[in-house]
C-alpha cells in the first residue's frame, strides 16, 4: 500500500466500477447510483468540465449542498485533474470569497439550490466583477472566477495532476487551503477501508459536510471497498433523535463522526433504546470522548469496535487506537499509534525525540503538500531525526503529547490558541481578526474562557456598539460555529506590565476576574 | 405561550440575526431548517427557552427535524402535548 505506484482517489470509484459495476455506490437525496452508472456520470461531467476549460492542476471549488451530484460534481472535478475543493453553503459570502481567493480557485462547480450564493462568493472574490456561467447536467452549473490568463502560476507535483483542498481556521482572518495530493487522502481511505475490513455489502454512513476531513473516510473508503456512500440530510444533522432513527433505517454498518454527536444520540437521541442493528464499525475523531459516555457505548454495543482516530486536516487522520472491549473510564485513552506507513514522534522544544511531554510530529505519506495562501503554496514542514534515528520530512501538529516505548500516542493539549468545537479546529485569531476587521470596534481580544463558561469563546471589545450589533455584523463574516458565545463591550483592556492585552485575565484562569464581571443579563 | 405569533418571537430572540436581517421577518411558515436560521445550538436555547419562559417542557422524543421545520410545526407538537396533557 505504501511505496508504490500514487493512488487516484477518482481511480479508486473506477477500480469499483470495474469489479462490482452493479453494486450500489451512492444513495441521498431519494437516488441510488450502481458503481457503473455514478462512473458514467464523472466521466461526462469531467469531460464537459475539461471543455469548459479545466486543465489538470487548475484549482475547481465544489460549492452546492450535499447531494450525489455534489459527489459526482467532487469526483467529475478530480478526473478532470483538477484540485478539488469542497466549500460549504452554509458559510458567508464573504468567508467563501476568502477561500477563493486564497485557494486560487478558477471555476466554481454550483448546484441550482446554491447558485445565488455561489454568484455572491464569486463576485466577492472578483472584487465585485460578476462570474460568467453555464449550465451542466445533475442541476449543475460552472461560474468562471478566473479568466485562463489569470490563473495562479501551476503547483508543483503532485499536485500539478491534480488534489484535495479542505480549508482550516488561520491565525490571520483568512482560511488556510490545506493542499492534499490524491495519495495523501488515498492512503488514508485505503489504509482504513483495509483496517475496517469494509466490503461491498458496507452502507457508510455519511453525515458531516463535504468540507470536513472526516468525510474523505465517508467517499473514498467507500469507494475502495467498493460499498456504499449513504448521505445523510444536512437537516438532520442537529437532531440527535433524527440521526438516530436515520442510522436504523438505511441499515448503517460503519460510521465515523466526532464525539459531540455521539454524546448527544446517548443523551437526547435514545440510541440506548434503540441501537441501530446494522451497525458493525464506530470510528470518532476531532476532539475527546467524554470517558463515562465511551463505556457506556462499549457496553450498549456489544462487540462492536469503536476507533479513536486523531489527524490534523494537514495529515487526515494519522494515528488509530482500537478501545479494547473491557475498556473503563478510569483509564487514560490514547490517541494510539502511526497508521500504517505513518511515523508519529514527540519532539521537546530543541527538536529531539523525547520520553516526556512534547510536540507531535507527523510524517509519511498522509503529510500534506502544504498551505495554499495567495494562490500559492507554502510548505511549512519541517526535516526532524525521529528516535530511529532516520531524518524524515514531518509536520509540526502543534499538539502536546507523550509517547510510550511501544508507540502510542497520548494527547496532552495545544501549543497555541487553537480551540476545538465539535470536532472543528478554530484559531482564537482568526475571530479576533474578524472582530478587528469590523469598522465599529476599536480594539478587541479573543479568548477561550475557563471556569464556569469553560469551553466558550468570548470576545472582549471596546467598542460603542451592543453586543447584538457585534455579533450581527460577524454573521456576516464568520461561520456560525465561530462565532463567539459573548461580545463583552469593555471600556478599555486589561494589560500586562508589559503593555500586552492580558488574555489570562479575560479568559478567567488568572483568578482576579472580580474587575471583568459582567451583569447578568448580558446574554446571547 | 397562547399564539404561533409568541412562539415566532421567542425563536427569533434565539437567532443570530446578520446584518438587514431581524426577527420581525420570521412568521408561522419560515422553512428555519431549509433557510439554515437555526442550527444545534439555537435548538437547545429554543428548548431551554421554552421552559424556562412558557414552561413547556418538549421531550427529546419531540426534538426532531420534522417538528422543527417551521415555527408552526414547533406550534402543532406543542399543542399535541398539552392536548395529551389534558387527556
Amino acid at each position: 500500500m505504501t511505496a508504490q505506484a500514487p493512488v487516484r482517489l477518482d481511480a479508486l470509484l473506477a477500480r469499483s466500477a470495474q469489479a462490482h459495476p452493479d453494486r450500489t455506490a451512492l444513495e441521498g437525496a431519494g437516488e441510488s447510483w450502481t458503481y457503473a452508472q455514478l462512473d458514467r456520470a464523472v466521466d461526462a461531467l469531467a469531460v464537459r468540465l475539461a471543455a469548459t476549460g479545466v486543465a489538470p492542476g487548475d484549482r475547481v471549488g465544489v460549492y452546492a449542498p450535499k447531494t450525489p451530484a455534489t459527489v459526482i460534481a467532487l469526483y467529475a472535478a478530480l478526473r478532470a485533474g483538477a484540485v478539488t475543493a469542497p466549500l460549504d453553503i452554509a458559510d458567508p459570502p464573504e468567508r467563501t470569497a476568502r477561500m477563493i481567493r486564497n485557494a486560487g480557485l478558477s471555476l466554481l462547480v454550483t448546484a441550482d439550490r446554491a447558485l445565488a450564493g455561489a454568484h455572491h462568493a464569486a463576485t466577492r472574490a472578483r472584487d465585485g466583477a460578476p462570474a460568467d456561467e453555464g449550465a451542466l447536467d445533475h442541476g449543475l452549473h460552472w461560474l468562471r472566477v478566473l479568466a485562463p490568463e489569470d490563473r495562479p502560476g501551476p503547483l508543483p507535483a503532485p499536485t500539478d495532476s491534480g488534489g484535495y483542498i479542505l480549508f482550516t481556521s488561520g491565525s490571520t482572518g483568512w482560511p488556510k487551503g490545506v493542499l492534499l495530493s490524491h495519495d495523501n487522502v488515498a492512503h488514508y481511505a485505503l489504509w482504513a477501508a483495509g483496517e475496517f475490513g469494509l466490503t461491498p455489502d458496507d452502507r457508510i454512513g455519511s453525515q458531516a459536510a463535504l468540507t470536513f476531513d472526516l468525510t474523505t473516510f465517508d467517499l473514498f473508503s467507500a469507494a475502495a471497498a467498493g460499498a456504499c456512500t449513504v448521505l445523510m440530510p444536512d437537516m438532520l444533522r442537529a437532531f440527535p433523535r433524527d440521526v438516530v432513527g436515520w442510522l436504523t433505517e438505511q441499515r448503517i454498518t460503519a460510521f465515523m463522526a466526532v464525539p459531540s454527536l455521539y454524546h448527544n444520540m446517548l443523551q437526547q437521541g435514545g440510541i440506548a433504546d434503540a441501537p441501530p442493528p446494522a451497525l458493525r464499525i464506530v470510528a470518532f475523531g476531532g476532539e475527546a470522548f467524554a470517558p463515562e459516555l465511551l463505556e457506556r457505548y462499549l457496553r450498549l454495543l456489544d462487540g462492536v469496535p469503536f476507533y479513536n482516530l486523531y489527524g490534523p486536516t494537514e495529515t487526515n487522520a494519522c494515528t488509530y487506537y482500537r478501545v479494547p472491549a473491557d475498556w473503563t473510564a478510569d483509564q487514560e485513552l490514547p490517541i494510539g499509534r502511526g497508521i500504517g506507513g505513518v511515523h508519529i514522534d514527540v519532539l521537546d522544544k530543541d527538536g529531539r525525540p523525547t520520553d516526556g511531554e512534547g510536540e507531535i510530529h507527523i510524517a509519511g505519506p498522509v503529510v500534506f503538500q502544504g498551505y495554499l495562501r495567495g494562490g500559492a503554496p507554502h510548505d511549512p514542514t519541517v526535516t526532524v531525526t525521529c528516535r530511529d534515528g532516520v531524518a524524515r520530512r514531518a509536520y509540526a501538529s502543534g499538539d502536546i503529547g507523550r509517547i510510550t516505548p511501544d508507540g502510542r500516542v497520548f494527547l496532552r493539549g495545544r501549543r497555541d490558541n487553537q480551540v476545538k468545537r465539535r470536532g472543528h479546529r478554530i484559531d482564537l485569531m482568526d475571530v479576533e481578526n474578524a472582530v478587528l476587521e469590523l469598522p465599529q470596534i476599536t480594539t478587541a481580544a479573543v479568548v477561550a474562557k475557563d471556569g464556569p463558561h469553560f469551553g466558550q469563546i468570548w470576545a472582549y471589545a471596546q467598542t460603542e456598539a451592543t453586543e447584538r450589533e457585534v455579533l450581527a455584523a460577524l454573521r456576516d463574516v464568520l461561520p456560525k460555529r465561530m462565532l463567539p458565545d459573548r461580545i463583552v463591550p469593555l471600556a478599555t483592556l486589561p494589560t500586562t506590565t508589559s503593555g500586552k492585552v492580558d488574555r489570562r485575565a479575560l479568559s478567567g484562569t488568572a483568578g482576579h476576574t472580580a474587575a471583568l464581571a459582567l451583569p447578568e443579563e448580558i446574554t446571547v | 405561550m397562547n399564539s404561533v405569533e409568541e412562539l415566532c418571537t421567542l425563536i427569533g430572540s434565539r437567532i443570530t440575526w446578520g446584518r438587514g436581517e431581524d426577527a420581525s421577518s420570521l412568521n408561522a411558515d419560515t422553512p428555519l431548517l431549509e433557510m439554515g436560521l437555526v442550527d444545534s445550538l439555537a435548538i437547545m436555547e429554543i428548548v431551554a427557552a421554552l421552559g424556562k419562559e412558557a414552561g413547556i417542557a418538549l421531550p427529546d422524543t419531540e426534538i426532531v427535524a420534522a417538528n422543527f421545520r417551521t415555527p408552526k410545526a414547533l406550534w402543532n407538537a406543542i399543542e399535541n402535548l398539552s392536548g395529551e396533557g389534558r387527556k
